[in-house]
């Protein structure tokens, strides 16, 4: 399911693609009074939300047939592997409930969005961003939430493709007005509010094509000022919801971080804009207020995102996950996989994944083609080791040592399949030299060769025996002879094959297979030439499944 | 381009929509602003009609369903001046949409009496507060020659908000602060009540009618209304003569003293440009009093502009045969008559101040004549023959030479003898057509 083609977007000169507002009746009523919410996707089912929301890499079964290089590009398609767990699920459900209550209050149809505008000018004018509560009285409907979780357990990741269901920025014809729906930003390194604002600004400007930055942003502006501004923003913008991530920055910082948290309630207190706090453990002693407080009855929502538990719903998401295999043979998924898997990653699904990556790019380096429990272990032992630490302070339910690694250091895998692909390359080098050596003796295919293959392709022979036609008639007539006199002895020859068929091609796939002495460079030049050409033998192949299509599979590509 | 734009409430003058958008952009700056909106920061912002508009559509967030035509149209005092000019001379149009800079048309600068301070309806100031959660500043309440709501009937106040100060960013949007409810309300006479709410409600028809059904005329059109509507009521001449001092006492008796004052309308001798809108070349457009002469004639602006009275100055017809020759001699016969209307630059209008017809009657004689029938022999004068028609031309060929050159001469004499009074020129007329009968008779005899 794609949800890109349910709009119709339009470029915003300098900005971004913006969708065109479709208004829609939602089942509830208080909901269609306001452009603004009627212009969001429906409240999605939790099965609705699932469809769209998996993203599964491709992955067929004849990719395993690939070289070992072009394989490690298919195993890297994992990174972008989505498959929703059910916490997920729940956390769509209050986002969406976030976004479509902060917006109740904040209709442009109801008198109170112009009076709390003109309020916030009030604040503006005076520079008192930071005592908001003193210029805007207009009650709203916002609340926020806290999503707190070691790092690398998927926190933002699960959040942003929540939010992607959402078109970003959303153009009202009909009101003049860019509707931003999200927005994420970090929380600065310092701490500092003015870092907040300036990030703020920029994320809007790179949105919209504005000149926010430029205008508010000047360093020698007050802190208030510009907290006034974010919020005129966010209110004549429709902002939806505010992302804050990384708050464990919030900790490290020189100065009082009450001075941020108490803003970011007033984000959604006051100018009704739900807020969204992300942040690792590490964050847990500053933003747990927003666990207890519950403010005005609607309460300010608190999710603690912790590593997946050794279940059900584990023994599920790895049998997702195990589908996507490249190594040449298939091992299919045991109990003891799993529970090794478990071992090793202790639930954390980022860890899971590039671990996942690492023993394919193992098997595949080794020659081996397997993947076994051992080859698991091992490759956690190599892969794993910066976060070991942590991982076997977890593992020993430690929670001193535990917080002594407060968090999971960012795992960086490109090391480990750096270095498999360099110890593949070694036997790589060895195989093309086998390789070589036998072309010696066999010939290279000539260029007339060639030429008689792709004509005898195009004329619907399936290459296998166009191949071996062609070569039957070329080597004993001599490069030099006339071609045609050469395609039409060639032609004639497949015929007595009866291989050739009027009917579609693609029913022949499974029968070809690859002739060991053809040499996939020779292929790769046929179809190179046949593309220059424009000549139809390179989309003959590419239905064959003996190439495939460059742009989808060989580059890897966002 | 512009990340959103305030939607104009009903009857918003747009520089309140500009002063908004100022608001909700944070902008503290006014050229800030003015670039946004304008591509420029030293441009004026005037109330009442802006201009530059063009760049400003041309920015509005993608797919903004406002137009230009719109925007002039519904949120600026154009449609006012619109109705009473010449579509020539519609360059104020160019203006708003800033094909001419900074240019503006002179009538127009001259002759709007905006009033000094933005005004407002208390009753539509809460209401608006109420319903949209900010008040406005409305276009029909600063127009010129408005005085009292016509939604509510109250009669405006004075903000304390100065119209020409162009700090429209100080300006601001109306609110509690800036328009203030003073205790002392103007107490109009009942008379002059009904007649600002007569006049009020004529501008909102204007205002608000479809522009496409009511096109701008031309100048002519409303000097040829004016003038014969003035002579059926003995105010003017057939040579659109007005009688100035009758009409003055009339117009004053009409509306009283306290209306024109509180419109600002100097009806004194010494305001020699009262009646400026019955010119015929006019370089100033004052919609307020071309409104008050459409009533004090009897008319509604919806009556007046479905007028099509047609300037005739030689009257009705059928017109006097002025052919001694013919057996309709000095009787009206006469349908025929073509006014040259002239397309010379030089003399735009000349077929109303210099009206020339040929009049042709059936037996082929055609007379010529220059200017309005004034007095009871009028009716007689010609200037000149244009042709004598066949019963002449019958007895001329039957004339000797000689008797044929004395006939070209006296009839030479005749055609181009402007001076006489117009019974000699019938006279001569008559003596000739005789002469040529005796010539004929003699010749034959
Ligand atoms: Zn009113
Ligand atoms: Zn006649």
């Amino acid at each position: 399911m794609n949800i890109e083609n349910e709009w119709e977007w339009v470029k915003i000169p300098n900005g971004e693609w913006a969708a065109v507002a479709k208004y829609r009746d939602h089942k509830l009523s208080e909901y269609n009074t306001n452009p603004i919410i009627r212009s969001l996707p429906p409240i999605f089912s939790r099965e609705k939300f699932v469809e769209y929301v998996t993203r599964l890499p491709t992955c067929k079964s004849s990719e395993r047939e690939l070289e070992p290089q072009y394989r490690f590009h298919c195993i890297e398609r994992l990174s972008r592997y989505f498959d929703p767990l059910n916490k997920t699920v729940d956390l769509q459900q209050v986002v969406c409930v976030l976004i479509m209550q902060g917006y109740l209050r904040r209709n442009p149809l109801q008198p109170e969005y112009a009076l709390r505008s003109g309020q916030i000018y009030q604040a503006v004018l005076s520079g008192g961003g930071f005592n908001l509560e003193e210029y805007v009285d207009v009650p709203t409907s916002a609340s926020g939430l806290t999503i707190i979780g070691p790092s690398g357990i998927g926190k933002t990741t699960n959040l942003l493709n929540i939010l992607s269901l959402y078109p970003q920025v959303i153009v009202h014809p009909a009101h003049s007005v860019y509707q931003i729906v999200w927005l994420k930003v970090d929380c600065p390194h310092a701490g500092s509010l003015k870092g907040l604002c300036i990030d703020f600004f920029r994320a809007v400007d790179k949105l919209l094509g504005t000149n926010n930055f430029q205008k508010f942003g000047v360093k020698r502006n007050s802190e208030d000022y510009m907290l006034a501004q974010v919020a005129q923003i966010a209110h004549t913008q429709h902002l939806g919801v505010l992302v804050i991530d990384e708050m464990q920055n919030l900790v490290a910082a020189r100065r009082n971080s009450s001075e941020m948290l108490n803003f970011l309630v007033k984000m959604d207190n006051i100018i009704g804009v739900p807020v969204i706090r992300v942040g690792t453990n590490e964050a847990f002693p500053i933003l747990q207020g927003n666990f207890r407080n519950a403010r005005r009855g609607v309460g300010e929502g608190g999710v603690i995102w912790d590593r997946m538990e050794n279940n059900r719903e584990w023994n599920f998401f790895i049998e997702g996950m195990w589908e996507f295999q490249w190594t040449k043979q298939y091992i299919p998924l045991t109990a003891n996989i799993t529970s090794a898997l478990y071992y090793e990653s202790q639930g954390i699904i980022d860890i899971v994944i590039k671990l996942y990556k690492m023993v394919q790019w193992r098997a595949i380096a080794l020659g081996s083609e397997v993947i076994t429990v051992d080859l698991i272990h091992a490759c956690a032992a190599d892969g794993l080791h910066l976060v070991k630490p942590m991982l076997d302070a977890i593992r020993s339910g430690d929670e001193k040592w535990m917080m002594k690694y407060k968090d999971i250091a960012p795992l960086d895998t490109n090391l480990y399949r750096n270095k498999c692909l360099d110890s593949l390359e070694e036997t790589d080098l060895e195989e093309v030299r086998r390789l070589a050596r036998s072309s010696q003796r066999m010939g290279h295919i000539s260029a007339t060769l060639r030429h008689v293959i792709i004509e005898l392709i195009n004329l619907d022979v399936p290459p296998a025996t166009a191949k071996s036609c062609a070569e039957k008639v070329v080597t004993p007539h001599g490069e030099n002879a006339d071609k045609k006199v050469l395609i039409k002895e060639a032609y004639k020859l497949a015929l007595q094959c009866g291989n050739i068929s009027t009917e579609p091609v693609q029913h022949q796939e499974r029968k070809i297979k690859l002739q060991p002495k053809y040499q996939e460079n020779d292929i790769r030049v046929i179809v190179e030439n046949a593309k220059k050409n424009q000549t139809p033998a390179c989309e003959d192949l590419k239905a064959l499944g003996i190439i495939k299509d460059p742009l989808k599979d060989f580059f890897i590509g966002e | 381009m512009l990340s959103f734009f305030p939607t104009p409430y009903p009857d918003e003058i747009l520089y309140s929509v500009f002063a908004r958008y100022h608001a909700r952009s944070g902008n503290i700056k006014p050229d800030e602003t003015l670039q946004e909106l304008f591509n420029s920061r030293n441009i004026i912002v005037r109330p009442d009609l802006p201009y530059n508009l063009s760049y400003l559509i041309k920015n509005l967030p993608l797919l903004s369903q406002h137009t230009l035509e719109s925007l002039i149209q519904k949120h600026t005092l154009y449609p006012m001046y619109a109705v009473f000019m010449p579509d020539s001379k519609s360059a104020i149009l160019g203006y708003m949409k800033g094909e001419l800079g900074t240019y503006i048309y002179r009538g127009i600068a001259s002759s709007v009496y905006l009033p000094k301070y933005f005004r407002f309806c208390p009753k539509c100031l809460f209401e608006n507060l109420h319903t949209f959660g900010e008040a406005y500043w409305h276009r029909l309440h600063q127009t010129p020659g408005v005085l009292v709501c016509t939604i509510h009937d109250v009669v405006l106040n004075d903000s304390i908000v100065p119209i020409w100060n162009n700090q429209w960013y100080q300006v601001g949007i109306a609110s509690l602060e800036n328009c203030p409810i003073s205790n002392v309300t103007k107490n109009y006479s009942e008379s002059t009540k009904e007649l600002l709410r007569l006049i009020a409600s004529d501008i909102e028809w204007l205002m608000t009618c479809d522009f496409k059904s009511l096109p701008s005329k031309e100048l002519d059109w409303f000097h040829i209304q004016y003038i014969v509507l003035l002579i059926k009521r003995n105010l003017a001449t057939l040579d659109r003569q007005v009688y100035e001092q009758g009409l003055r006492q009339k117009f004053l008796s009409f509306y009283g003293s306290e209306f024109l004052e509180a419109l600002g309308i100097n009806v004194s001798n010494n305001n020699i440009n009262l009646f400026n809108i019955f010119r015929l070349h006019l370089e100033v457009f004052d919609p307020v009093m071309h409104l008050l002469m459409i009533r004090f004639l009897r008319h509604s602006p919806s009556t007046f502009f479905a007028r099509k009275s047609k300037y005739k100055p030689f009257g009705k017809g059928p017109w006097l045969c002025l052919n001694p020759a013919c057996e309709h001699y000095l009787h009206s016969v006469v349908t025929k008559l073509v006014m040259l209307l002239s397309n010379d630059l030089d003399s735009t209008y000349s077929y109303i101040k210099n009206p020339i017809g040929t009049f042709e009657c059936d037996c082929g004689f055609q007379y010529s004549k220059i200017g309005v029938n004034l007095t009871k022999v009028d009716k007689f004068r010609f200037e000149r023959i244009v042709t004598f028609g066949q019963l002449w031309e019958q007895k001329y060929l039957e004339l000797n030479v000689v008797d044929r050159l004395n006939f070209q001469q006296a009839a030479y004499n005749l055609s181009f003898n402007y001076s006489k009074s117009p019974m000699t020129m019938l006279r001569k007329l008559e003596a000739l057509w005789k002469s040529l009968n005796d010539s004929v008779e003699k010749d034959a005899g």
